[in-house]
């Protein structure tokens, strides 16, 4: 009887525990293969196991046509490679834009089949550094420009041959400053290719500035010019502030700082190798920085805005001026009822400017992504083959619009689809002067010091209602250096 | 208890006497061993290696360093430091001890406040208990997020409600940045955990004996008195355990809300309210510095015990009582 | 109450209808209090709920309480645009896979922790005990690098699988559970289990028809602890790659240009929360209950 009775007890809970093994082994994919099974709603896409699980809804509504011919495609080609690649939500709708690059990709490679992942960018990096240390991910990955020195070195990269950098139209066909962040200083080669530039000017309002009676060629032309000009359209529109920019909650806060401090002739390096951004020149540029804050010159609560909300700021017309990227002019052309601006005084009023020279010059930040491959990918030259296409002219003016960045070749800038966009031709303009971090492994470590420093710094002004001297700056940026010294061995 | 012998039998004897009850705790003390003390070990072990991002593959074959770390933050407690990786690091722990005090005594004092008032009489008591437990389903994560919206010091709900609707003040408060941010932490963390402490205060409420109150009232006892006297006293096991959890989730709390309140995703919440864990976090996953995160956990957890050192001697005696009963 | 006859009597009642007067003003006072209060607890929800029909401009503007007009396909928006049914499935499956477990383990340790003083039962509270007190940054990276290590050698995939994450759900929450049932086991008075036990079960017979049923409460308050912990947790799943919500609502807010959207991380969240407030109100009495019984001991 006790026998019996135990033996039963177990028995349930071997039952008990086989079922959730079983329901645990059902998402144990990485990809999240439950989720294809179990998306009923998505029915379109259901069918091939082998279906991203990621892309397909959005893809599904917004082109349904597009995404029918590709999964019929494999299915009579049994010996398809599959290719997983993953990406980061770029744009305003991230999986309808890499889809239907995807798409045209498999209509022109029949054979090969891309599984999709989209990953946040808050998670990106932990999940590709477990891929490399893992020795299973994808095969193609989107990387921040700042991270391929990091996963290059260690080794989870898979080089560049100079065969393949021919074929893709050789190093010169690549933005400069784009090119330089395939690098790893020390090591010869490039280990991973530019996908798209991310290139960061002023947006501002032509309208405002024309009823000032100013030229957007002298109202930003070096410091002093421009602050005139946010002091004058202050004065004539009470409701108007002269500029937005996002304080510590957000992730540019050493992107919007590097623009002043290289203006002012500073670096934040120094032969890559030591820091340099506590210089007296720097200083002077992130003060520069911090008075627009201290004299009034932007909306007042712009400190505590991420870079969404200070677009968001923009386009409600509440500052003439905002330190932002490309992707305002895919806001400005997408219809209100999409979430975009178009019809709105600031969607046609929308002009871009360089940043104003310093006394050190005139340069702005490019950062954006590159396209890696892992070493562990099984099909390197599949592989290949989908870098190539994303890399190429049709592609790059595609994607890179839907998606609202620049191209990263110049063949694609040159495009006049761009390059005669009177929008996007100011960008072309600055990404010829354009900066970025430096290649080396200890780059996010770095990046990770200066934003805590600059982000503190915003908290000191915040606190001190924007009084701040050079001595409070040169302080924190004293112990950036310190930090990032000791990072890099120094 | 109702299972020991008379007798005091040898240990083998009374080990097999128990056998059901070994096989019972079996598994549980398997998941301790591997999900808690063998990684706890290796995460003290690692606090004396030079483990990062390009040494993490060795693992704890990594360079040793001993003591370093902890003789770091030992010397730039003494002297300060000029490297924002320690100094960030002390600057956490006051911020951590500050959010603790704050988030156990607003909880406390506004839980007993609130259980009070619903261990009344009256009709609509059980919709109340329901609704007071609200915030409790809601994720920190998601609470994070709500609290975001509602700091905005333009059109965030607070101010709103501060400004517009009751005029308290004139100028709307900034939350989000500057010296308040550790408050507006705190005030989120607050929300979320007061339900459960009011939940357990309330529970303990209800099992103290009416008459005691009778009696009280009988003598003349004002509700001041009787609160003083009977409710307070009886409450003291409750609130012990109330006091440790708080102080638990103070110290080792606040990553959640802090992630998605501040910056979408960022995790720094500023000088003025980052918490340990998220800077032990950054130090680990964002520098890639593992060895010197573990160091500092384990000086987190040192902290921790101090606290709980503080807390058995307050609470001491009526942890006794409660043994007993 | 008022309609006493005599004159004496009058006057009494009148001190005591005062009384009662007083009495009746101050609960209502206290009413209003408390009415107060929960409406300050239950705003932000509210906010939260209203804020998921909003556009997206109009959240980051922050403009007006009410949206100008409903956006009830932000849900749908909301589910499509990050494949949310993939993270909202792996939560169900991991939350639910780990309640289960811990709660039969929790109960059967629980169980044995109150009824028998065994040898080595002091030890085995103070470490659980311990357990709650050790940082998990502490051990975040030697459990990411045993769990990297069982899948590069054994080729079990502990790592960025809804398994892995029930493994280690359970080792969490496991001892936590425990403490919490053996308070619940320690009010069911032992009577019950020894008459069965002279009429002929067994000790376990005895805990799993006697003790188990009368334990419901307790369970059912260990359950929804462990459901909504496990539904909570950010910080491990990220690190070890398991696709669960809080991970994935995080695709909504990021870098520049990648657009946040909160009015989709608003919605997001309402599907967030309702599964566990659904869950909550249905055991919501036996839940209270429980706790009561728990608070007791």
């Amino acid at each position: 009887m006790l026998r019996s009775m135990q033996r039963s007890f177990r028995g349930s809970l071997a039952l008990l525990l086989c079922l959730t093994l079983l329901l645990s082994a059902c998402g144990a994919n990485e990809t999240g293969s439950t989720a294809t099974s179990a998306t009923g709603g998505n029915a379109a896409q259901a069918e091939p196991t082998k279906a991203p699980a990621n892309t397909e809804a959005p893809a599904a509504t917004a082109a349904p046509a597009a995404t029918e011919a590709p999964t019929e495609a494999p299915d009579s080609n049994t010996a398809a490679v599959t290719l997983k690649l993953w990406h980061m939500p770029n744009g305003a709708a991230p999986a309808e834009a890499m889809q239907k690059e995807i798409d045209a990709f498999e209509a022109a490679n029949p054979g090969i089949k891309v599984e999709p992942e989209m990953l946040d960018w808050g998670a990106a990096f932990q999940r590709i550094q477990t891929a490399v240390q893992g020795g299973e991910g994808p095969c193609v990955v989107q990387l921040g420009t700042t991270w391929n020195p990091t996963f290059a070195a260690m080794g989870g990269l898979r080089p560049f041959s100079d065969a393949e950098i021919t074929e893709l139209g050789g190093s010169d066909s690549f933005v400069d400053a784009s090119w330089e962040t395939t690098q790893l200083i020390g090591q010869p080669g490039a280990f991973s290719i530019p996908w798209f530039a991310d290139v960061r000017a002023l947006a501002y309002r032509a309208d405002l500035l024309e009823q000032a009676g100013l030229k957007p060629e002298e109202a930003f032309k070096d410091w002093d010019s421009f602050e005139q000009t946010l002091k004058t359209i202050q004065e004539q529109n009470p409701d108007v502030a002269g500029i937005a920019f996002p304080g510590r909650n957000d992730w540019n806060v050493w992107q919007n700082s590097s623009m002043w401090i290289w203006n002012a002739g500073g670096e934040l390096l120094s032969n890559d190798s030591e820091a340099a951004f506590n210089s007296d020149k720097a200083i002077a540029g992130v003060t520069e920085f911090a008075k627009l804050y201290g004299e009034k010159m932007t909306i007042t609560n712009t400190l505590e805005l991420n870079s969404s909300q200070v677009d968001a700021a923009f386009g409600d017309g509440r500052t003439f001026s905002i330190i932002t990227g490309p992707w305002l002019i895919s806001n400005a052309r997408t219809p209100e009822a999409d979430g975009g601006w178009a019809n709105r005084t600031v969607a046609d009023n929308l002009a871009y400017a360089q940043f104003p020279a310093g006394p050190g010059g005139q340069y702005t930040f490019v950062g954006g992504s590159n396209l890696a491959i892992l070493k562990s990918c099984p099909n390197p030259e599949e592989a290949f083959k989908l870098v190539k296409f994303l890399t190429a002219n049709e592609s790059q003016l595609r994607y890179t619009q839907n998606i609202g960045m620049l191209p990263a070749t110049k063949t694609a800038q040159s495009d006049p689809q761009i390059a005669s966009d009177p929008l996007y031709s100011v960008f072309i303009a600055a990404a010829a002067n354009g900066k970025t971090s430096a290649s080396i492994a200890e780059w996010g470590q770095i990046e990770s010091v200066l934003n805590e420093q600059l982000g503190s710094l915003w908290d000191d002004v915040a606190g001190t209602d924007g009084v701040i001297t050079s001595d409070k700056v040169k302080e924190r940026l004293d112990k950036a250096a310190t930090t990032v010294d000791e990072l890099l061995g120094n | 208890m109702a299972a020991s012998p008379h007798s005091k039998p040898s240990l083998w004897r009374r080990m097999k006497q128990h056998s059901l009850a070994y096989k019972f705790i079996a598994p549980t003390v398997v998941a301790m061993f591997l999900i808690h003390f063998i990684p706890m070990v290796q995460g003290l072990y690692l606090s004396l290696l030079d483990v990062r991002l390009t040494t993490l593959t060795l693992y704890l074959k990594a360079p040793f360093v001993g003591f370093k770390y902890y003789r770091e933050v030992i010397l730039a407690l003494l002297f300060g430091s000029d490297s924002s990786r320690i100094s960030g690091m002390l600057n956490a722990t006051g911020n951590t001890i500050e959010y603790t005090f704050w988030t156990n005594v607003a909880t406390l004092t506004l839980g007993m406040i609130l259980a009070l008032l619903l261990n009344r009489k009256f009709r609509w008591r059980g919709i109340a208990r329901t609704l007071v437990l609200l915030p409790w389903v809601v994720p920190t994560f998601v609470t994070g997020t709500i609290f975001n919206f509602i700091w905005l010091q333009q059109g965030g709900l607070a101010n709103r409600i501060l400004v517009d609707w009751l005029g308290i003040i004139d100028q709307p408060i900034t939350w989000l940045i500057g010296p308040n941010s550790l408050y507006a932490l705190v005030i989120a963390t607050v929300w979320r955990g007061l339900p459960f402490a009011t939940i357990m205060m309330l529970a303990s409420m209800q099992v103290i004996p009416l008459d005691l109150y009778e009696a009280a009232e009988l003598d003349g006892a004002n509700g001041l008195q009787r609160f003083r006297y009977i409710t307070l006293p009886l409450l003291k096991p409750i609130l012990a355990t109330l006091v440790l959890f708080g102080v638990i989730n103070g110290l080792y709390g606040g990553y959640n809300i802090a992630v998605q309140m501040f910056g979408g995703g960022t995790a720094f919440a500023g000088e003025y309210a980052d918490l340990l864990v998220p800077a032990i976090t950054r130090q680990t996953w964002e520098r890639h510095l593992y060895g010197f995160g573990a160091a500092s956990s384990v000086l987190l957890m040192i902290l921790l015990l101090v606290f709980v050192g503080i807390w058995y001697r307050v609470f001491r005696s009526s942890l006794r009582t409660e043994g007993g009963s | 109450m008022g309609i006493s006859v005599t004159e004496r009597t009058t006057a009494k009642s009148l001190r005591v209808d005062q009384h009662r007067l007083r009495r009746f003003l101050v609960s209502r006072a206290y009413d209003l209090l408390l009415l107060l209060i929960i409406a300050l607890l239950l705003l932000p929800i509210i906010f939260l709920i209203i804020g998921s029909f909003k556009t997206r401009q109009e959240f980051t503007v922050g403009s007006a309480f009410w949206p100008q007009s409903w956006h009830f396909e932000n849900y749908s928006v909301m589910w499509q645009r990050v494949n949310f049914s993939k993270y909202f499935l792996n939560s169900i499956i991991i939350c639910s896979a780990t309640t289960l477990v811990v709660t039969i383990l929790a109960s059967m340790s629980g169980y044995a922790l109150a009824r028998f003083r065994f040898p080595g039962a002091g030890a085995f509270s103070l470490g659980i005990l311990g357990t709650q007190l050790i940082p998990g940054t502490l051990f975040l990276i030697p459990l990411y690098m045993t769990f990297l290590w069982i899948k590069n050698t054994l080729h079990i995939p502990l790592i960025g699988t809804n398994f892995g994450a029930t493994v280690l759900y359970v080792g969490f929450f496991l001892p936590i559970s425990l403490w919490i049932q053996r308070s619940f086991f320690a009010t069911i008075p032992v009577d019950l289990e020894e008459q069965a036990m002279v009429d002929g079960a067994t000790r376990f017979q005895a805990f799993w028809y006697i003790v188990m049923p009368l334990a419901g409460p307790g369970v059912i308050s260990t359950a929804i602890f462990v459901f909504l912990t496990a539904w909570d947790e950010l910080l491990f799943a990220w690190v070890l790659n398991v696709q669960t919500i809080p991970v994935g609502i995080r695709q909504f807010t990021g870098v520049a240009g990648s657009e946040q959207r909160y009015e989709l991380l608003s919605a997001a969240s309402v599907v967030i929360i309702l599964p566990v407030a659904l869950m909550f109100f249905l055991l919501q009495k036996r839940f209270i209950a429980g706790l009561t019984a728990g608070a007791v001991k």
